[in-house]
């Protein structure tokens, strides 16, 4: 019982699985290559002493920040139109993600719900909304905040236009995914009980997964306040604009105060945010 | 004493206050085999870890291969902890683990950091590691990976780590658990032979008596943290084994055939 | 789940939901914003014009051969900066799993709390200083962010894995390190990977917008051609930035999926 006899076709002295992983690793190597050339990947340009020279001051500047009355009111205003930007933008966004993501969880579980009728007229509308989707969401807000400073010029309102509908189209899709999975117990009691189809999607569906739906939405602004500030590096004001002025004259000081009210801010808004969807719970 | 153990008045309490082991007097010449029966929660994981050097005795002096091993230093105690295996009870084998890998990490403590690194690009010694599955009769599985096996064979693969690490102290924390019996027992015969054969040391606890009383000379009962007896193995009677695993149940009637201590395993097996 | 009864009027709801349309509605009016006056005929009809320069976008086979030449840097600073980011962040994830004590725990946490929050873009403003335009600067930058938001999985990760395979290698003689990579690395390896794979999807993102300040890739090619005015160049490159992160989301998809078949 304790020798292996079969076949002694098997090679215990090799490891089976070397081949391969050496052909995966050249592989790899084949493939980092250019890559690297690609990214100009040059580690050597941090030894150039011109731009050394440049950054250094520049760091240097960082102690000690600049809080200068003047400029700290700036900063200040700078920090309030940030926050009515995120604010402002994912309020739109949920008059856009609403009926959107609706229109798709209705057709999807209205049919999963009760027997279905206008099957194809669902389906189309099901694949356009899923196409603006792909679209609103694919191009990232910042590119839509600089074509929209072009159309609507500089400020917040580009900013919030461009969070509203990137915003709103996730927004819709996670709604949909929410609605989607949440438990169709009820709807379906209601139905047999003699309720309409939209009467037990709006009393049934809705009601159980309202806190999951706020809380992610929540969860967004915290994200559209973070946003706000980099979209303000093409124009779209508040704190972002601030910091891409100053880097550009290369103030450290300001840059620094900046950095500094930036990173509250986010502390800020996440708290708020964590304090919220406490309450929610 | 040479190059066995010995542990005296040793006691160790859990850190919740429970009380695991107390005043333990025990020692084994070299090449020695005992089996430590006894209920479960009577302390035989503790003692085994103990012996491993795992943990450190609340009380007590204890001296293992020679050496106390908590007045050692930090390159000393690991020289020494190379020279004792121990066999888990559940293998702790990463579940992506080769089983070639898996078996090789038994002499880690003995390879240097450059060896061991060149191991995992390419094992080193994949002779040395079929040997010792196949004394399991797992040779087979050299090249698997260890999720791809069942629980006995898992077992077997850890117990091969050990074979593998070639200890002079060798522990077994219920070896042979997730075996059929048919399995254990052969499994029990192998590990005693191999011990026999390389003069190691050897203490194994086990739920199983009849494999106990078959293939060990020197029996120990521990219960309750403590010893109830350490005596060669024929002098342990039926009712010595239904004194250490007496509950608040009534114990059935048992005559001294062979069929009552089937019985009396069954009752009390953990 | 539960159909709660009727609830009484409460208070605290009314007031919350007060105090946020109140905040709402303070946004509007900072910014002189009305919505609704906003979005009118008239700049419906500005963002109409403005579209139609858009189309049809630029084909022509030199500057499609431009937009490959920016969508493979812009793949190459994400995929360069993801790779880089999880060796180090693999490297710092034992003092952050607590392996040296308390104190390297908070400092390496912090540190990693640090990079997490400076958004990349900050960081390719600074990098460009440091190492001129290009997208160097843009691969360095993802790379610090990505080290924070990766170095903290990992941390939490490698922190709440299962000692007990890496304790009974050390009981037989092993060091810290051999025991690491012999036992816990091949445990925490498959989580490693997807957290990788997952914050390669959204770098992608980032790196083609990196190129707003100068970082290289599709981005920066975008803000050249918007700043011409020349709409249907920034079309085609649109519709390449699009195609990279449907592109990118689908291979990791399938990467994802490969990983999972072989945990199974």
């Amino acid at each position: 019982m304790g020798h292996t006899t079969h076949g002694s076709t098997r090679d215990y002295t090799h490891d089976p699985d070397a081949k391969k992983r050496f052909l995966y690793f050249a592989l790899a190597l084949i493939i980092l290559w250019p890559l690297l050339q690609l990214a100009e990947f040059n580690p050597l340009a941090f030894f150039d002493r011109s731009n050394w020279q440049v950054m250094g001051n520049f760091l240097s500047q960082f102690f000690p920040p600049n809080i200068e009355a003047g400029f700290l009111q700036l900063v200040f205003k700078a920090t309030v139109e940030t926050l009515a930007m995120a604010t402002a933008g994912t309020a739109l966004a949920l008059l856009i993600a609403v009926p959107l993501g609706l229109a798709m969880t209705f057709s999807l579980s209205i049919s999963r719900l009760g027997p279905a009728d206008g099957h194809g007229v669902r389906k189309f509308v099901r694949s356009i909304a899923r196409l603006l989707m792909v679209v609103l969401r694919g191009i990232p807000e910042i590119v839509w905040a600089l074509l929209f400073v072009r159309v609507f010029g500089l400020g917040a309102v580009a900013g919030v236009t461009a969070i509203s509908i990137t915003y709103g189209g996730m927004l819709a899709k996670v709604y949909a995914e929410i609605l989607e999975s949440s438990n169709s117990q009820v709807s379906r009691a209601l139905i047999l009980a003699g309720s309409g189809r939209v009467g037990a999607f709006l009393y049934g569906l809705l009601p159980g997964s309202a806190q999951e739906l706020a809380s992610y939405t929540v969860y967004r602004w915290e994200a559209a306040v973070r946003a706000s500030v980099i979209m303000g590096f093409v124009g779209a004001g508040g704190l972002g604009q601030l910091m891409d002025q100053s880097m550009k004259m290369l103030n450290g000081s300001e840059v620094s105060t900046i950095l500094i009210v930036f990173l509250v801010l986010v502390l800020f808004a996440d708290s708020l945010s964590w304090y919220v969807r406490r309450e929610l719970a | 004493m040479g190059l066995g153990f010995s542990f005296e008045k040793l006691s160790y309490s859990h850190s919740n206050g429970k009380v695991a082991l107390q005043g333990i007097e025990l020692s084994a010449n070299p090449g020695e085999q005992m089996a430590i029966v006894g209920p479960s929660g009577a302390g035989k994981t503790t003692f085994l870890n103990i012996l491993a050097t795992g943990t450190r005795p609340l009380l007590g002096q204890i001296e293992i291969l020679g050496k106390r091993p908590w007045e050692l230093s930090g390159v000393e105690l690991k020289k020494l902890r190379s020279k004792i295996g121990l066999i888990h009870q559940a293998p702790p084998l990463p579940p992506k683990q080769r089983v070639v890998t898996a078996v090789l990490a038994g002499k880690l403590g003995q390879w240097s950091l450059l060896k061991s690194i060149l191991s995992l690009l390419y094992p080193v010694d994949i002779t040395g590691a079929h040997n010792s599955l196949a004394q399991l009769d797992l040779g087979e599985r050299l090249f698997e990976r260890c999720d791809q096996l069942s629980g006995g064979q898992l077992q077997r693969v850890g117990i091969a780590r050990v074979l593998y690490q070639e200890p002079e102290l060798m522990l077994a924390d219920e070896p042979v658990s997730a075996m059929d019996p048919v399995l254990s027992d052969l499994t029990i015969k192998r590990l005693t032979q191999y011990a026999s054969n390389k003069g190691v040391t050897f203490v194994a606890s086990l739920h199983d008596i009849e494999i106990a009383l078959k293939w060990f000379p020197r029996m120990i009962g521990l219960r309750e943290g403590k010893i109830m007896f350490d005596l060669p193995t024929p002098k342990v009677t039926q009712k010595l084994l239904q004194e250490l695993y007496a509950s608040e149940m009534d114990s059935p009637d048992l005559n001294s055939s062979t069929q009552s201590t089937v019985v009396l395993q069954k009752s009390f097996e953990l | 789940m539960n159909i709660e009864p009727a609830r009484q009027f409460c208070l605290k709801c009314f007031i919350h939901t007060a105090a946020l349309l109140l905040a709402v509605a303070a946004s509007f009016a900072y910014l002189s914003f009305n919505p609704f006056k906003f979005f009118t005929s008239e700049s419906i009809s500005q963002l109409a014009l403005y579209a139609n320069r858009f189309f049809p976008p630029d084909v022509h086979s030199a500057f499609l051969g431009k937009i490959l030449k920016a969508m493979f840097e812009t793949i190459a600073i994400s995929a360069i900066a993801t790779l880089l980011a999880t060796v180090i962040s693999l490297l710092l994830a034992i003092p952050a799993a607590g392996k040296y004590g308390k104190k390297t725990k908070e400092a390496t946490r912090f540190f990693f709390n640090f990079l997490r929050s400076v958004p990349e873009l900050v960081f390719a403003t600074i990098l460009v200083l440091a190492v001129g335009l290009g997208p160097f600067a843009g691969t360095l930058a993802l790379t610090l962010h990505t080290t924070g938001v990766l170095g903290r999985l990992f941390g939490e990760a490698l922190e709440n894995h299962p000692k007990t395979n890496a304790q009974a290698l050390l009981l037989n003689g092993s060091s810290g390190a051999q025991s690491f990579l012999y036992a816990t690395l091949p445990g925490v390896t498959a989580q490693f990977v997807s957290y990788a794979l997952y914050r390669w999807e959204m770098n992608i993102r980032m790196a083609t917008v990196l190129g707003f300040v100068g970082a290289g890739g599709l981005g920066q090619m975008l803000y050249y051609e918007l700043s011409l005015l020349h709409e249907p160049q920034a079309a085609s490159i649109i519709i390449a930035m699009l195609t990279l992160v449907v592109l990118v989301d689908y291979v990791s998809n399938k990467l994802r999926r490969v990983q999972m078949h072989n945990q199974g």
